[in-house]
């Protein structure tokens, strides 16, 4: 999954860069507010952390605009001031939470896997797929009831396939949200890491979760009727 | 503070423009008065000389060859007086007849000759030298031919010029005294109404100087709700610079401990913790929130407009549903939409959203706001806002632990309490107060807010 930050406080957007990589996220880093805009609506963001006193742009407008194009991925408001009156504003213009500063990392990336699970329908940390279940929190993968041993790589694709179950996927989307910026993948690799998912989800053969569609991706159905 | 270019006082603006308003006002009586009396005099002179003309007809007679003859003894003294100013005569074609006060007058009066049956008034109007009425008249002689003649009367205008001019004498100078005692009375009038501002001045200015701490005394109906509301302005004044001044203190004071304890480990030259560190931080930023929050709330609020309290409820029961929409908590909003509440926004929506946030977190997903006007048959209700959940429910003792814990911002009080004491400071700072009550509909805790009638 690809997150966006933008915060004008340069430590703490380097710390919460760090700490979002390391729980396997995608990280696009921003300190404008101009740029912060750019990135959020030309980018393929899966969720937004947004600083409200940002130079150039505030983080409120920066929301407005985003919903205003239609964008409808969750975002997170940074704030400074606790008020109620400014919590309303921000959820009123769009924000799914906030987190008032100064703030621990460990909140924000609560709030943000909390986030995404809302975005992608799962009410709990703890997603039930058949066979198949997977606690987003503690990012630790059931299959049958047993714990599947997967890499970090395998185990952010098969987190994007639970936030898009029954949805068909490109390669180039799994590309764009899964690397940052500036990686450079070989396109290979995504070919490599989806043949390895399956042989750890589905050694038999019998099951057949992930989908190829010729020329158009892939498609995660671990629940077929 | 800069002077402001000083503006003419309020007494010389009302004493100038009344005593302009008087003036115009007798001036213009005092016009239409004389106009009236010259009008009335000039109508008295005709009718004075018309009678003297028919006194003149009642003595008259004609002589054969047509020359009038008036008999002795006419009635008014004054045409027989010479040089009395009243005159009179006939003439006809043939002869004319004065009568005897004309005698030794050089310059006499020229009446004209007016048609039979005409009649003329010569008034104060035109410039004559002599005020005239004249008739024209035929009279018949026994052999049936008719004389031409007219009758005419004339009057001195000195006389009647004279008694206007006494009358204007008087009419102005009694005028010009009545404009004086009114202008003086008006005066009187205005000093005595306007004491009560100078008083009020004169008070803040001694407010000022430090000899008194409030405005004293019974004003008039009109300036109460000026002096009522500068008192309460200066005691929020005087409570929020002490509440100020206390919060800096006790920051102050709070900070200076953790700051030591980490001044003696980097002195001591240990290798210190990064957690330890870490946590006096996090000790010292609490203190700042808390105290800030703390100083802002209880600075005493005066002169808000009112604001309608269910559409902040509303807003924040929109939002708040957002925000805990993993746990499937509804929050129903009830109230007249028109009950207003005269508060800051900003402070009624913290109030409010502290409130609606404990019940969203500590019920068991079921909220009911409403806001309602405060026990009936007083003159002027309160307002009331509360906020009950289908939680647990509080008894009065934990209520009070959990305001006390908040307050001191225990740590264990974080959530619940934290709020709670928000709220409590917040609706204090109107005047109001914070009751706990059993929820009749959702069966758990009704936190009700209270704000008193202004």
């Amino acid at each position: 999954m690809r997150i966006l930050v933008i915060e004008d406080e340069t430590e703490l957007r380097e710390l919460m860069g760090r700490a979002l990589k390391r729980e396997g996220f995608a990280v696009d880093l921003c300190a404008d507010g101009a740029e912060g805009l750019y990135f959020a609506t030309e980018y393929p963001v899966d969720l937004a952390i947004i600083d409200l006193g940002l130079p150039g742009m505030s983080g409120m407008d920066i929301v407005r605009k985003l919903r205003g194009r239609q964008l409808r991925y969750p975002v997170l408001i940074l704030t400074a001031r606790s008020d109620w009156q400014d919590k309303v504003e921000a959820l009123e213009l769009g924000a799914d939470d906030y987190v008032t500063k100064p703030f621990r990392l460990e909140e924000v990336i609560a709030r943000v896997h909390a986030l995404l699970r809302r975005s992608a329908g799962h009410a709990a940390a703890e997603v039930d797929l058949g066979r198949l279940s997977i606690n987003l929190s503690a990012q630790e993968v059931r299959l049958d009831d047993a714990i599947l041993d997967l890499t970090g790589f395998e185990y952010k694709v098969l987190a994007y396939f639970a936030h898009h179950v029954d949805q068909v996927v490109s390669k180039m989307e799994l590309n764009e949200h899964l690397y940052d910026e500036d990686a450079d993948p070989d396109s290979n690799v995504i070919e490599v890491i989806i043949g390895r998912l399956r042989r750890k989800l589905d050694p038999e053969g019998d099951w057949q979760p992930i989908e190829t569609l010729r020329g158009r991706g892939y498609r995660f159905r671990p629940e077929r009727d | 503070m800069p002077a402001a270019s000083a503006s003419p006082s309020l007494l010389l603006r009302l004493l100038l423009s009344a005593a302009l308003a008087l003036v115009i006002s007798l001036a213009l009586v005092g016009l239409a008065v004389d106009r009236g009396f010259r009008s009335a005099s000039a109508g008295a002179l005709e009718e004075r000389l018309a009678s003297t003309v028919f006194l003149l007809l009642s003595t008259l007679d004609v002589t054969a060859d047509g020359r009038p003859l008036v008999s002795d003894g006419l009635a008014e003294p004054r045409l027989t007086q010479p040089g009395s100013g009243l005159y009179a005569g006939v003439l006809t074609e043939s002869d004319d007849w004065q009568t005897p006060s004309l005698t030794g007058v050089l310059e006499p009066p020229r009446p004209v000759r007016v048609a039979r049956g005409e009649e003329r008034f010569i008034g104060p109007e035109s410039d004559g030298r002599f005020f005239l009425y004249a008739l024209g008249l035929g009279w018949e002689q026994p052999d049936g031919d008719i004389v031409e003649m007219t009758l005419w009367a004339g009057e001195d205008p000195e006389r009647y010029r004279a008694q206007v001019q006494a009358f204007r004498a008087d009419l102005w100078r009694w005028l010009g005294l009545a404009a004086l005692l009114l202008i003086v009375v008006q005066s009187l009038i205005l000093l005595l109404s306007l004491r009560p501002l100078r008083r009020v001045a004169r008070e803040i200015g001694e407010i000022e100087a430090g000899q008194r701490d409030r405005l004293s005394g019974a004003y008039p109906r009109e300036l109460q709700p000026l002096t009522a509301n500068l008192n309460a302005l200066l005691m929020s004044e005087r409570d929020n610079a002490s509440h100020y001044r206390q919060a800096l203190a006790d920051l102050a004071h709070a900070l200076k401990t953790p700051l030591a304890v980490m001044k003696a480990r980097v002195e001591s030259g240990d290798s210190v913790a990064p957690e330890a560190t870490a946590d006096e931080l996090a000790r010292m930023e609490r203190l700042i929130r808390r105290q800030l929050e703390r100083a802002a709330r209880s600075t005493r609020r005066t002169l808000n407009q009112p604001v309608a309290v269910r559409p902040v409820l509303e807003r924040l029961a929109d939002s708040l549903e957002r925000l805990y929409r993993d746990a499937g908590v509804v929050i129903e909003v009830a109230g007249d939409e028109r009950i207003r509440v005269r508060a800051d926004e900003r402070d009624l929506m913290e109030l409010c959203g502290n409130l609606l946030d404990n019940a969203a977190k500590y019920g068991r997903g079921r909220v009911l706001a409403e806001v309602r006007t405060g026990p009936a048959g007083a003159r002027e209700a309160g307002v009331e806002i509360r906020v009950e959940d289908n939680g647990p429910g509080l008894d009065a003792a934990a209520f009070a632990r959990l305001l006390e814990r908040g307050a001191r911002g225990d740590e264990q009080a974080e959530g619940q309490g934290l709020g709670l004491a928000i709220a409590l400071q917040l609706v204090e700072a109107y005047g109001g107060r914070l009751d706990c009550e059993a929820s009749a509909t959702l069966t758990g805790a009704a936190i009700v807010a209270r704000f008193p009638p202004r």
